[in-house]
């Protein structure tokens, strides 16, 4: 009682908008119950559990009783292979601030131009993103397979030398998936910077031109800095959507050959499911959660602090 | 007041719309049927009863089978088989989920490990199910099959017995070796199929510069590629070798580096089909597809080999024979044999389909196995040209030639080493199969290779 | 003076910049629907076809894969269990996940900010890394083989995101309207109810078609848990196909176009709900 009274003096000091209130607990409670049971029952409680499991060498037939302590942690981060899956799981990431994201954002802005059948355009750049991540995979093993559509398309305007191995050569296969994610992805960006391009007012654009900006110098200095939150969140997504990277490599290459496209969920899952070492793969996952955590407070801290007070991680 | 009211109304129907959903099933034996439907999770109490009201004189069993002959004919064998059980055991409900290989192993595990075993499920044996008997999750069941096991070879029933004990049934059982297209070897001026690996790497080489994709070979699934470097290393090791390494777990031998210097060698020659690293065993794209439509020459495969290559080259209809459906002659030659080592170029390499029984299976569940392989089921399956039964008398259902020549090669057999992927622990043979597959990548040395498997065995 | 120079340069620099922008949409458009194209045309080929000549039209048309498919049960079956999953996912992430970021967002109480940052770290979290102690909880709640052992874990592992999505614009309706609201004897439950519910539609809907879109495009989960055929989602229904037509890619062809038509349809009709829905200041915070 105490407390909702103090919260109360706070809450008449500073009479914002959308300021909380207050609300008698059993209320609260109610409210909240719902929420709290389903992500404890079918989120919170697995979790520890791998946790807990992480401790232990464990095929997962067999009783818990293997205590390995810290050992799994120390042999995953020794590991080459591991190395190599954070590697590419951060090559993706990397290329999705660099490549996608701008793609994204000139796309966006080329559609918020008056442009004939934009409609149209926006409609079908999304489409790629509500397929799931089993057909894409299906339908670009096909296209990527030697002597397949790609190849067949190179080979008709003339530009054989171009055709590669696209998923057999493990110094191509990151990049052809990373198109393959990206062809997939991208429209959910461009929507996302689209919606945030509709809240810029008109005016301050044409103000800039007015003044004798070219369309460049309105954008550099105008949209784009007013874009920076949509952006900014949206390579946050990017970021996070490349550490977790599983099911379109997974249906595409499963990770291979020799590991050259494995991600770090890609070797989680092999190690689990293929190989049978869940203890191991356990303490796999608290690393992914741990690394995903890491980059997503530096970012928090570095990055997103002005436009989101703490809005997405705390 | 009135919304103190409301509210735990709201809470308690949220609350009962979860609750009903976890309900029942609280601690559910592993031989409940998992077929219920969605509304039907009250199996906590009253007897197995759920499915049928017990009007027979006998007690009414379900048989829980998962097995992994996803296409036809076995698939509709196989439920013809429990059709027919069925019907002559009233009281029986044999419950078939049919899986592809690799959902069939990942459901498997995750089954496996919450405790809910099926009564039967697909098995190569091996160390996997090793594992599955040390975690007491297969049944014993050399008492209940005693009255028919002796009907079955005995190689075969051996590879699901575990420290002499029985925990399967077999009902298939196949080698490796090279099936060859005869068209191509003559394009490139070869008589005979090699009998040495020095005949085999010339005849590589010999088709190369006939301009001519030597091998087709699906290292991107991985096991395929493993059958190259399993056989050397029982040719270079022998039996002696191979059960050495089945205790010691150590490849850093000279007979297996050797091995991998003969792989090497192979390699070397780049014999094989463009994309090979990403290819899968059986699809257009892989080497069923490059064999079947002519593409290359070599493949070395197991007996089920000539029926893909055929399915790939899209000629003629399914229900044609084999032989009029492959892009030319075909023939098989075992794997040939290496100067200086220690095995006999008779030995082979192979493995099988089978049965576990799962820790609560029903007796009903081994009769059903006898059932599928008494001499007149296992002439059945013989008969689809898919399936090598291991029922004394059944080889008389085999009449493609390209079957003949794998029992024939099964036959002169001196010793049967189980795939390797197979032979040991899940993870020890993924192991195996990741660094084959560097090695054909050409990212590793063959000391490097074997030294990274057992530095896997050891891990 | 400059305006008018800038008029002046402005007619051919402006044709061949919208030469340019089209040129550049029409190209992203390429390929866009090229492999979406392929798919379609490759399911009207035979498999032999689709190796001799994948590029090109189908010469000549073969009806039989969209048929085959379009006469099996199954398919039908597959697309009725995703759309169970999907509309029960759904169900159970719109009242949870509005309830909770409701609270958070408009009331102060102990543990506010703890069980927000508690949310937020779901969104860290893909259903990969807990799937196997998730398989057994579902195994000991006997949810296996029940789209419901499917639709909770989805929706519990939705409720970050669309916490996170819900709470900024529940923030942003003024507090006057709450105040007007509670001298009107309306409560809480009432305000959430009659206030912020239909002011929320647009973000809600993005929230539901978002859940719809993830739902029906799940795979690993519906994977482990619907084990029987006749239980299987429509990715699960296109991988085994994949795997078990392996030798005919027409036929997989085939049937991952008609898999995919569903969730076109659904964007087609629920694009302008995302769109509107993320413009309504939804994940832009």
């Amino acid at each position: 009682m105490t407390t909702h009274k103090t919260v109360d003096t706070k809450t008449e000091r500073r009479p914002l908008k959308g300021v909380p209130g207050v609300a008698p607990w059993p209320v609260i409670a109610g409210f909240l119950l719902p929420a709290l049971t389903l992500y404890t029952v079918f989120v919170l409680y697995p979790i520890t559990q791998s946790i807990r499991y992480s401790g232990f060498s464990w095929n997962g037939l067999e009783p818990l009783t293997n205590w390995v302590g810290l050992e799994n942690f120390r042999t995953a981060l020794a590991d080459p292979l591991f190395i190599e899956a954070i590697q590419h799981n951060a090559i993706i990431a990397g290329l999705s601030l660099v490549v996608q994201i701008p793609f994204a954002v000139g796309l966006a802005v080329l559609l918020s131009r008056n442009l004939k059948g934009r409609g149209v355009f926006r409609t079908m750049f999304f489409a790629p993103y509500v397929l799931s991540e089993v057909v894409t995979g299906v339908v670009w093993r096909q296209i990527l397979r030697p002597d397949g559509l790609i190849d067949r398309l190179l080979g008709s305007v003339g530009a054989d030398g171009l055709t590669q191995e696209w998923l057999a050569d493990p110094s191509i296969v990151l990049y052809s998936l990373f198109f393959v994610i990206s062809w997939k992805y991208f429209g959910f960006h461009m929507i996302l910077i689209l919606a945030g391009l509709q809240l810029i007012p008109n005016e301050l654009e044409e103000a800039a031109s007015i003044d004798g900006a070219s369309w460049w110098q309105g954008f550099r200095y105008v949209t784009l800095p007013l874009l920076g939150p949509t952006i900014r969140v949206s390579m946050f997504l990017s970021i996070i959507g490349a550490l977790q990277l599983f099911d379109l490599i997974w249906v595409t290459t499963k990770g291979g050959p020799i590991n050259a496209s494995s991600t770090m969920a890609t070797y989680l899952v092999d190690w689990g499911f293929r190989r049978g070492q869940f203890g191991y793969a356990s303490a796999v996952s608290v690393i992914v959660f741990g690394l995903s955590l890491i980059v997503a407070l530096l970012y928090q801290r570095f990055v997103l602090r002005r436009d989101l007070q703490g809005a997405l991680t705390g | 007041m009135n919304r103190m009211r409301k509210i735990p109304l709201v809470v308690l129907a949220v609350l009962a719309l979860i609750l009903a959903a976890c309900g029942g099933g609280g601690s559910g034996d592993a031989d409940d049927t998992t077929t219920t439907t969605a509304t039907d999770v009250s199996e906590t109490t009253a007897a197995p009863a759920t499915t049928a009201a017990p009007d027979e004189e006998m007690e009414p069993v379900t048989v829980e089978w998962w097995h992994i002959q996803n296409t036809d004919p076995m698939m509709t064998v196989w439920q013809t088989f429990a059709d027919e059980f069925m019907a002559a055991n009233p009281h029986v409900t044999i419950n078939i989920t049919v899986m592809e290989n690799e959902a069939f192993k990942a459901a498997l595990q995750t089954n496996l490990q919450a405790g809910d075993v099926p009564d039967l499920f697909q098995s190569w044996g091996g160390g996997g199910l090793r594992e599955q008997v040390d975690a007491g999750l297969v049944q014993d069941i050399t008492e209940s099959s005693s009255g028919f096991i002796g009907n079955l070879t005995e190689g075969a029933v051996g590879l699901y017995q575990v420290d002499g004990v029985q925990y399967g049934i077999p009902f298939n059982l196949g080698m490796v070796g090279f099936w060859y297209n005869k068209d191509l070897f003559a394009q490139a001026g070869i008589d005979a199929p090699p009998a040495t690996w020095d005949e085999f790497l010339e005849d590589v080489q010999a088709l190369k510069d006939a301009g001519i994709t030597p091998i087709a070979v699906g290292a991107g699934d991985k096991w395929p590629a493993h059958f190259y470097y399993s056989y050397l290393m029982i040719r270079e090791g022998g039996e002696a070798a191979m059960n050495q390494v089945a205790g010691d777990l150590d490849f850093n031998k000279p007979e297996f580096i050797e091995a991998g210097n003969e792989l090497q060698r192979l390699i070397d020659l780049e014999p094989f089909q463009p994309g090979f690293l990403a290819a899968p065993w059986d699809a257009p794209d892989g080497e069923s597809g490059a064999i079947g439509t002519g593409q290359a020459a070599i493949s070395l495969m197991g007996q089920w080999g000539p029926g893909a290559y055929a399915n790939q080259s899209g000629i003629g209809v399914p229900e044609d024979p084999i032989a009029d459906r492959l892009p030319g002659e075909f023939g098989w030659f075992p794997f040939p044999a290496v100067e200086g080592g220690a095995g006999a170029p008779t030995d082979g390499f192979g493995g099988g389909d089978g049965f576990a029984v799962g820790r609560d299976a029903p007796l009903e569940a081994v009769q059903f196995l006898e059932y599928i392989t008494s001499l007149d089921q296992a002439i059945r399956t013989g008969e689809t040209g898919t399936t090598l039964p291991v029922t004394k008398g059944a080889e008389v259902s085999i009449t493609d030639p390209y079957q003949l020549a794998v029992l024939e090669g099964l036959g002169n057999a001196t010793f049967v080493q189980l795939y390797l992927d197979q032979f040991f622990t899940p993870e020890l043979g993924a192991a195996v199969n990741d660094v084959v597959q560097t090695l054909f990548a050409g990212t590793v040395t063959p000391e490097e290779a074997a030294e990274a498997i057992t530095n896997a065995a050891a891990g | 003076m400059t305006t008018a120079t800038a008029t002046r340069r402005h007619p051919l620099r402006r044709t061949v910049n919208r030469g340019i922008l089209y040129t550049v949409a029409v190209v992203v458009l390429l390929v866009i629907i090229v492999p979406l194209s392929f798919s379609v045309l490759g399911g009207f080929r035979t498999t032999g076809q689709l190796a001799a000549s994948p590029v090109g039209m189908p010469d000549p048309w073969v009806f039989s894969n969209y048929l085959d498919t379009l006469r099996s049960p199954s398919f039908y079956g597959q697309v009725r269990n995703s759309l169970v999953i999907a509309l029960a996912t759904t169900a159970l992430v719109l009242p949870t996940a509005s309830l909770a970021a409701f609270v958070i967002a408009r009331y102060r109480f102990r543990g506010r900010e703890a069980i927000y940052i508690l949310f937020t770290l779901g969104l860290l979290f893909p259903v990969a890394v807990a799937i196997l102690p998730l398989f057994i909880t579902l195994r000991q709640t006997g949810l296996l083989n029940n789209p419901l052992g499917v639709a909770l874990p989805q929706a519990a592992f939705g409720l970050p995101l669309s916490i996170v999505i819900l709470r900024p614009f529940f923030r942003s309706i003024p507090r006057d309207l709450e105040d007007a609201a509670a001298i009107d004897g309306c409560g809480p439950l009432r305000f959430y109810w009659s206030v912020m519910l239909p002011l929320s539609r647009p973000v809600m809907s993005t929230i539901a078609v978002l859940t719809v879109v993830g739902s029906w495009n799940a795979f690993l989960l519906p994977l482990l848990v619907l084990i029987q055929p006749d239980q299987w989602s429509l990715p699960i229904g296109v991988n085994n196909v994949s795997a078990q037509y392996v030798t005919d890619y027409a036929v997989v062809l085939a049937y991952t176009t008609l898999a995919m038509v569903p969730a076109l349809v659904f964007y087609f009709i629920a694009q302008r709900q995302i769109v509107s829905g993320l413009t309504a200041g939804g994940v832009k915070g």
